[in-house]
């Protein structure tokens, strides 16, 4: 197996190993991010109870 | 092909030995802390 890196150039494929794990990262975490569930700077369901808990000046009963 | 080089890469037998052996053991580490990830989310919040 060790045999490969005498065909493949081991800076070569460090770096291309490296630009795809990290653009691979980078795209899963900003679509967890984009989640409900899985959105950890926000919460779940940040976006629907920000959507809800608007405020008013009228009290509940009077709306 | 000897092993004292003319190979594509230019290295030879022993030398893409060395370089595998720390290739495998970064695939390993990386491995495990992707591991170790997946079960602390999973105790956050399993997917299944």
């Amino acid at each position: 197996m060790h045999r490969m890196w005498m065909i493949f150039d081991p800076r070569r494929v460090l770096v291309a190993n490296a630009a795809f794990l990290f653009v691979l990262a980078l795209f899963i975490h900003f679509v967890l991010l984009s989640s409900a569930t899985y959105n950890w700077i926000d919460g779940p369901n940040a976006a629907a109870s920000a959507a809800v808990s608007h405020s008013s000046a009228m009290p509940a009963s009077r709306q | 092909m000897s092993d004292q080089g003319g190979s594509p890469s230019g290295l030879t037998s022993n030398e893409a030995k060395e370089f595998h052996s720390a290739y495998v053991q970064g695939f390993l580490g990386f491995t495990a802390i992707a591991v170790v990830a997946h079960i602390l989310v999973w105790m956050w919040r399993p997917w299944f």
